[in-house]
């Protein structure tokens, strides 16, 4: 692709000076031709007039004497002259009085003296035509006419035509060879910059200079342009440096990433087993220690014994029961959310076309008993279908909602709205409550696990935020929340909008 | 433009009467008395005179009985070259002629021819005639006829030896005779 233009360049600057040179000597030429053919003009004029003089003042004594035959033989004298072809004496009258023709050119010599003054010359039909008055204006004795040929005049201009072409021809090719010679002064340099430029925006190497020579405009562009060239590779080296750096950290982040996340699941999973394990056995401690009460009951034991046993099987060791059974169940609860939490950033994402109107029903009916109870009112607007994993949008949807339903302002009818609707690039959903709000200083933390604000309201493990963050971004999404202490929360989120991706894949 | 074409008219006229016009012509040709007269009076603009004013006027004298008439003034004032003035004179006495510069010597002197040239001799005076034979018999100019035009002869030898120069361009016009010995004794 650069090479085309490097020969066009170097064209350009040879043209140039070729046609310059061409233009010039073709007018000179011109210019040479045309005064040489005046000079020529001018030299016969003036040779012819000379000539009729001579005749006018030979031919006197046979016109006064009315001598034809000596004016024919004083015209014959013209012989000596090539470019005359015809010569013409009349008398005063008008009448021919002696012809003069060259014999191989025969022209139509005029049969009455030309209305003329003395010494007129004119060019007609390809010939130069003289008029002379014989023996002064004045008393003329008669009209001289004399004819002159252009043979001479054209072979004149071929002959200037002829040299002009040949000078033309030389001059050019010299022209061509110098210009093709000095044109490197110029365009060596600008290739070399241009080969440079290409070496910078093909090859991406930054580290290849133009050369640099003199100090012309030229080497000021050179060196200009290698100056350029340095920056940009300190900066492009300086940023190849930034960017290792930034991917050894990326690494290392997404390696302790996946380390967490590992240790989470193991720790829930492995948790699980021990858990279960407690709560089994305090169901059967429960159920020894009701059949060690009903054995105890028909026993024949001191009153006072008895009474003390009675007390631990009926009072202290259930209490102590029910404490460990609240216990595993919260730990449970934990266990599970946490179990949810790595799901959520483990599992593979399957994007579908989401019709976002039925995820929202369905997700609204499972959760329809906490619904109730909260006596909350679910106002639902039309919703536009997303490109989602629909698992994954039903839980975020889920946790948003009971969330909503967990911190509803005591005392207040609770209220719940969601929307959403297209902006550029994707679909923005909101669940919108009039609960409590969140305090200005929780806001930036709001997303972060284990966060808690209001522990006082609603049980719960500071993992629900979490893992919804977590689903819109793996969906590429943006979740952000807008609240006032007091008058409820707006949590905006953002999905894929199925035209767009739809759109992407076409 | 009339005084143009008054002047032309007028040229016309003397050339007329100067030239023996060319074959063919629709005008009248003229007479070769007329012709005559004109030649006579165009020879003074050929010839060159020992010592003589350039500017000065030309005497002719007409020797003998007058042939022309009126004629010879009228073509002297109208001739077409006019290098130099005319006068025109006239006497039948030959003493008269010494002062002047042509003398025309009329057919009416045709017998005294000799005594005439001897009496003329060496003073620088241009004799012409139509007299048969007059260069030969050592006149300097005499008219002939040729085919039917008038022509002339001219003695140049007899014309240097009185001190006469005669333009080459009237020679090459005419025949040159010398004095022949029989007319010459």
């Amino acid at each position: 692709m650069a090479r085309p233009r490097r020969s066009s360049f170097r064209r350009k600057l040879t043209v140039l000076s070729v046609v310059t040179s061409a233009s010039t000597l073709l007018l000179a030429a011109f210019l040479f031709t045309a005064n040489s053919v005046r000079n020529y003009r001018l030299t016969l004029a003036k040779q012819l007039a000379t000539e009729a003089d001579i005749i006018g003042f030979t031919v006197t004594p046979a016109l006064v004497f009315g001598d034809e035959d000596a004016a024919r033989d004083a015209l014959a004298a013209l012989r000596a002259e090539p470019q005359v072809t015809a010569a013409r004496v009349f008398t005063p009258e008008g009448s021919v009085f002696a012809t003069y023709e060259v014999a191989d050119l025969p022209g139509d010599v005029p049969a009455a003296p030309p209305p003329a003054s003395d010494g007129r010359f004119d060019y007609r039909k390809g010939s130069f035509e003289l008029t002379h008055l014989i023996g002064g204006a004045e008393h003329p004795l008669g009209t001289l006419y004399l004819r002159a040929d252009l043979t001479e005049l054209k072979g004149r201009v071929v002959r200037n035509v002829e040299i002009t072409g040949a000078v033309l021809v030389v001059s050019l090719l010299t022209a061509f060879g110098i210009a093709s010679f000095l044109q490197r002064e110029i365009s060596t340099p600008i290739l070399g910059l241009a080969e440079t430029a290409r070496a910078v925006t093909v090859d991406r190497n930054y580290g290849v200079r133009a050369t640099t020579r003199g100090s012309d405009e030229i080497g000021v562009l050179v060196d200009a342009f290698n100056e350029m060239l340095d920056e940009i590779q300190r900066r492009d080296d300086r940023l190849r440096a930034a960017n290792r750096t930034l991917g050894h950290r990326t690494e290392e982040l997404a390696r302790k990433n996946e380390d967490v996340e590992a240790f989470v699941y193991i720790v829930s999973h492995d948790l699980r087993a021990p858990l279960v394990n407690l709560q089994g056995f305090s169901r059967e401690l429960q159920l020894s220690c009701d059949t060690l009460a009903q054995r105890l009951a028909g026993a024949p034991l001191p009153a006072e014994t008895l009474a003390a046993v009675r007390d631990l099987t009926e009072v202290e060791i259930p209490s102590s029961l029910r404490f460990i059974s609240a216990s595993t169940s919260k730990f449970e609860r934990l266990i599970n959310a946490l179990l949810q939490l790595s799901r959520s950033g483990r599992r593979e994402l399957r994007p579908e076309a989401l019709d976002m109107n039925d995820l929202v029903a369905a997700t609204l009916d499972s959760l329809q008993r906490s619904i109730e109870e909260s006596g909350a009112e679910i106002v639902v607007e039309p919703l536009p279908n997303a490109l989602a994993d629909s698992t994954a949008v039903g839980q975020l949807l889920s946790n948003l909602v009971t969330n909503a339903l967990r911190y509803l302002q005591p005392g207040r009818p609770g209220r719940i709205e969601l929307g959403g609707g297209s902006e550029n690039g994707g679909n923005r959903y909101y669940v919108k409550d009039n609960g409590v709000g969140i305090p200005p200083a929780a806001q930036s933390r709001l997303f972060q696990v284990f966060q808690r604000f209001r522990p006082d309201l609603a049980e719960g493990e500071g993992i629900g935020l979490a893992t919804v963050k977590r689903i819109v971004d793996r969906h590429g999404g943006r979740i952000w929340a807008e609240s006032t202490e007091g008058v409820g929360t707006t949590f905006f989120f953002t999905l894929p909008a199925l035209e767009a991706v739809a759109g992407d894949t076409r | 433009m009339a005084v143009l074409r008054s002047l032309r008219r007028v040229v016309g006229i003397a050339c007329l009467l100067a030239v023996a016009v060319a074959a063919g012509s629709a005008r009248p040709a003229p007479s070769e008395r007329e012709v005559e007269a004109a030649f006579l009076c165009s020879f003074a603009d050929f010839v060159e005179w020992p010592h003589a004013d350039s500017d000065a006027p030309v005497k002719i004298l007409v020797l003998g009985e007058d042939p022309f008439g009126r004629m010879l003034e009228e073509t002297a004032r109208s001739r077409p070259m006019q290098t130099r003035p005319i006068e025109i004179h006239r006497s039948r006495r030959l003493e008269d002629a010494a002062r002047f510069q042509m003398v025309y010597i009329s057919d009416s002197e045709r017998n005294r021819i000799p005594e005439i040239l001897d009496g003329l001799a060496g003073r620088g005076i241009l004799t012409v005639s139509d007299v048969a034979d007059f260069a030969t018999q050592g006149g300097i100019i005499g008219f002939v006829i040729e085919n039917k035009r008038v022509r002339f002869e001219i003695n140049d030898e007899a014309a240097q030896r009185t001190g006469l120069h005669i333009s080459s361009r009237l020679l090459n016009l005419a025949r040159i005779v010398r004095t022949s010995p029989r007319g010459g004794g």
